[in-house]
């Protein structure tokens, strides 16, 4: 018990200590070692992101806690929680001053702009798992009209093993909600809260509306 | 005391409000540390954002710590952090235990909610990974900014074609330090 504790606050420790750039970054890289330990499905994990994000407070913070949970119970979360936050504590408080004594120089400069475009390629890298497992998903349950076909394999009606595997079909309901949001939160600027609640809404509206009548 | 009191009172309202993660609640604490109350100065608000960048950790983290500290020591930086970190948590523990005694009849209700915020959470994400993206994006404004720009998406590709391999894909953390000391070596292109 103490030394799966301790493997936790460990395992977090590592992520709070060398992930620069920030919260989100930090869930790009909670996220893969989470699905590392393979105790988790992409539901689970997929689930685990919505409750840290949908929740106020700093995302890092809150995705480790629910992640420590996920992995053993309360005492867990507290683990993975000191473990997140030990470092940048730290690091603000002993290096903040050097380092805004050296913000503007080049070498510095060239460090971060290194980091920040590997940083972009660690985010995608969830956000990609993201979309696959939570907007292109298909729904059996809405009708067919709202299913979108995709196929990637040519026209013949005829479906190999191969172009099986290139038809994906998802429902239209997410993916607009998914739209919406993000137009919402990029192109009006509202708050991230309404961005939120509107793209539930539709995913809630959408599934109503277009729910396949249950068979009598 | 005072002092603590307050700091934590402005922290755990500044971990509420601060929603959707990452930059996009960077508005939000500028308008709780600067502008509605005289605690930072712009200059030093530019510079928690940029320091907040620069180590490790969540802006919210690092702007708390940064400003408890001078305003209260390190107790100040402590709770602070805690007041951040901690209030988020109660409420997150607090669903997590109504979840957890609702009846089966709610619980697959809340379960159907949960698959429904989903993909707005997703395109929550997206608008995040944007405003990461947005700064290295090559710019027509100069040829050096179009050199520069350029260097660092190709060295982003490179990144996510290195991350589907073993010891990137366990942990992504070597693939930013690797970008960063690639960075250094690029210094002449990019900067």
């Amino acid at each position: 018990m103490f030394r799966r504790l301790l493997s936790i606050y460990t395992r977090f420790l590592r992520i709070g200590a060398f992930t620069i750039g920030g919260g989100i970054v930090m869930l790009g890289v909670i996220e893969s070692e989470v699905r590392a330990t393979g105790e988790f499905s992409d539901d689970e994990i997929a689930d685990m992101i919505v409750l840290a994000t949908a929740v106020p407070g700093p995302i890092a913070t809150n995705l480790s806690f629910v992640a420590g949970r996920a992995m053993e119970g309360w005492a867990g979360a507290l683990a993975a929680i000191l473990g997140t936050a030990t470092a940048p504590f730290l690091v603000i408080l002993l290096l903040s001053s050097i380092i805004i004594d050296h913000l503007t120089n080049p070498w510095m400069i060239s460090f971060f702009l290194g980091a920040s475009a590997g940083v972009v390629a660690v985010v995608w890298n969830s956000l990609w798992k993201m979309i696959k497992s939570s907007v292109l998903v298909s729904d059996p349950n809405t009708t067919a009209s709202m299913t979108v076909a995709l196929s990637i394999g040519g026209k013949e009606k005829k479906e190999s093993r191969l172009r099986r595997r290139c038809l994906c079909r998802f429902s239209l309901i997410p993916v607009v909600a998914f739209a919406a949001t993000a137009v919402a939160m990029m192109g009006w600027d509202v708050h991230p809260f309404l961005a939120l609640g509107l793209g539930a809404l539709i995913s809630v509206l959408g599934d109503r509306l277009f729910r396949k009548e249950k068979a009598v | 005391m005072t002092t603590i009191f307050m700091l934590m009172t402005v922290f755990s309202k500044v971990a509420l409000g601060a929603f959707g993660g990452g930059l996009a609640t960077i508005p939000f604490i500028h308008h709780e540390l600067v502008v509605a109350r005289p605690w930072l100065t712009e200059e030093m608000f530019g510079q928690t954002i940029a320091l907040a960048q620069m180590t490790p950790g969540p802006v919210a983290l690092n702007s708390a710590t940064f400003v408890g500290y001078r305003l209260g020591g390190f107790w100040g930086s402590w709770w602070a952090t805690v007041a951040l970190v901690g209030t988020p948590v109660l409420v997150i523990a607090l669903l997590l235990w109504l979840i957890s005694r609702a009846s089966e009849g709610a619980q697959k209700k809340i379960a159907a909610f949960q698959k429904a915020l989903r993909p707005a959470v997703a395109g929550l994400l997206l608008a995040a990974f944007c405003t990461l993206l947005r700064p290295i994006l090559p710019s027509f404004a100069s040829f050096h900014a179009l050199i520069s720009g350029t260097v660092l998406v190709a060295l982003a590709v490179g990144c996510w074609y290195l991350s589907r391999f073993r010891p990137f894909k366990t942990y992504p953390q070597l693939i930013i330090l690797l970008a960063s000391l690639a960075g250094l070596c690029l210094k002449w292109l990019i900067v």
